[in-house]
């Protein structure tokens, strides 16, 4: 079976918390994950991926937060094709901000344009709200990639 | 750093830990390094120790009570104090001249880690007169923030006046603008303290002047802050005297008649602060010749933060297995990010360091024995005053704080009474100070 690639890009850790409790319920359905920083990605490996998912909050101005910036620009320049990528997105801001959660909008239509097919909808989770990412996180892997728990 | 991570099994099974760490400080710097050592090294022993009876510092009295979304960083800490082998030790002060000190720890410990913040506000570093009223900004915000400890819960909640000059135009001075200019209703799921907060702005303010040194581009707030401070509903804000584009009057909506105007100026270069009739008269310059003063009631500082006059540098600083992180080794505050990625490089070279001591030869918190006070609070302790804030709540606010130590050690289940302990030997009275 294939790994599921889970790849976070974070300011100030809570994207790489939705990581751990994505890989958690993930595992929980028998499946394999691979946690990965987006600052770690070597994009030639992407093109051979099948199954991943993407995890970013937004930083500032609706900008991407400082390890997910260099590998988007990377996707931009190299435009690797990545039609055999299956992936989920996830999306953390903080509606205090009018930018919130532009980040993953943002990460996903260039992965989208590459050819990947996106499986189920964006989560986003809004800091603002005062519910835990953790719950949201949960309760979006759970019926992500269609496996019954 | 390794390129991939594999994730770690549900199999960690109860060992003796291989190594036995203390964080001094549990703000965001010291919770970040207990966070990233225990990912690089699941088998070491974490005690993190505040001086408060409450853990994450400037999450809980820095960041701004309107800001919970900033604040939710506190889920990563929480789940990380659920491990077993992470304790809180709250209410614990490591002082020389107290029962327990910086060398207990680190005959105790097998690395110690200082994440001890920068509590002061840096003094503005021009002649003041004694006469004006100059406060500080952390202070200020640190005080509708419930911090027990600063000491204007001693003194009396300050009058701010009506016209109000902050000086420094970073994060801080925005976030102090922007509470003390918001309507009760903008202020809603906030746990701001409203009796500090109306208190300090009980003859209601009319002009809030932020003096800055640089140009607008290089000023330290993010613009971020800036439009929130400009969408205020009863703010007027002007930049170097110009309508704010994101303001009511470029926005074309209304302001309520007792609007507060805001005026940003840049380039300002502070001189001193004189006094007359009881107001502050701040002096500054733009260039060498000409001077302008600005009469206040208040002046607030907001430059930055320093280490605590009482604790200029951290003693046996040069011990090989002590570590520094966050504000008191950067000697800046910072953002939750940059201190974040501060703690990551400290786990590491902690990590690197323990690779060359060998395992389980220190005793860790046992080894503190009656050290260690009785009424020192555990992360379970600190679950019980978090229900009771969350269970008190004031209408329209997510948790109403406890102001004191006493009330927060009573929530706590501790109060005067000497707790009965079971990993202390003996009991005996109140001994921290």
């Amino acid at each position: 079976m294939s790994i599921v690639h889970i790849y976070y890009g974070t300011e100030s850790g809570n994207a790489e918390m939705v990581a751990d409790d994505v890989a958690e319920v993930l595992q929980g359905q028998g499946l394999q994950t691979v946690i990965v920083e987006m600052a770690d990605i070597d994009i030639a490996d992407l093109a051979d991926i099948e199954r991943a998912v993407f995890i970013t909050s937004t930083y500032g101005e609706g900008d991407l937060p400082e390890t997910t910036a260099p590998f988007h620009d990377q996707l931009v320049e190299q435009r690797p094709d990545l039609s055999g990528l299956s992936f989920g997105a996830f999306g953390l801001g903080d509606s205090v901000y009018e930018t919130y959660n532009n980040g993953i909008d943002t990460l996903r239509s260039t992965l989208v344009e590459l050819g990947a097919r996106q499986l189920g909808e964006t989560a986003k989770h809004d800091a603002a709200s005062g519910e835990p990412a953790t719950d949201l996180a949960q309760e979006w892997a759970t019926t992500l990639l269609g496996v019954s728990a | 750093m390794t390129a991939c991570r594999p994730d770690q099994g549900s199999t960690a099974s109860r060992r003796t830990p291989a190594h036995r760490v203390a964080v001094v400080g549990c703000g965001p710097s010291g919770c970040f390094t207990a966070l990233a050592l225990r990912k690089k090294q699941p088998d070491v022993e974490v005690v993190v120790f505040d001086s408060l009876p409450t853990p994450y510092g400037l999450i809980r009295y820095g960041i701004a009570p309107d800001h919970q979304g900033a604040k939710g960083v506190h889920r990563q800490f929480d789940r990380l104090f659920g491990q077993p082998d992470v304790h809180f030790a709250g209410n614990v002060r490591i002082h020389d001249d107290g029962p327990l000190s910086w060398n207990d720890l680190t005959e105790t410990f097998d690395a110690v880690v200082v994440a001890t913040g920068l509590p002061a506000d840096r003094p503005l570093g021009v002649p003041q007169d004694p006469g004006a009223t100059v406060l500080g900004s952390g202070a200020l915000l640190r005080l509708i923030n419930s911090d027990p400890d600063v000491p204007a819960r001693r003194t009396g909640i300050p009058d701010l006046g009506q016209h109000i000059a902050i000086v420094g135009t970073g994060n801080v001075a925005a976030d102090l603008a922007r509470l003390l200019t918001k309507s009760a209703a903008e202020l809603s799921g906030s746990d701001i303290n409203d009796d500090a907060r109306d208190g300090l702005v009980r003859r209601g303010v009319r002009t809030i002047h932020i003096l800055g040194r640089s140009t607008p581009d290089q000023a330290r707030w993010d613009p971020s802050m800036v439009k929130e401070l400009a969408h205020v509903s009863a703010v007027d804000l002007r930049v170097d005297g110009v309508p704010h584009p994101d303001g009511a009057v470029a926005r074309g909506a209304d302001l309520p008649e007792d609007a507060v105007v805001i005026d940003i100026r840049f380039r300002q270069r502070l001189r001193r602060i004189e006094s007359a009739d009881g107001l502050a008269v701040v002096v500054t310059s733009t260039d060498e010749e000409t001077e302008h003063n600005l009469t206040v009631d208040t002046v607030v500082s907001a430059i930055g933060f320093d280490l605590a006059p009482e604790h200029p540098v951290v003693p046996s600083m040069d011990a090989d297995h002590m570590f520094s992180v966050g504000g008191c080794m950067s000697g800046r505050l910072g953002n939750l990010a940059e201190n974040r990625k501060l703690a990551i490089a400290t786990a590491l070279a902690v990590s690197e360091y323990l690779e060359t001591v060998p395992p389980a030869t220190r005793p860790g918190l046992g080894g503190l024995g009656d050290r260690l006070p009785t009424d020192r609070t555990s992360f379970t302790d600190w679950q019980s005053i978090d229900r009771a804030e969350v269970e008190r709540a004031a209408p329209d606010r997510c948790r109403t704080k406890f102001t004191s130590r006493d009330e927060l050690l009573v929530a706590a289940g501790i109060g005067d009474l000497v707790r009965p302990t079971t990993d202390s030997p003996a009991t005996h009275p109140r001994s921290n100070r």
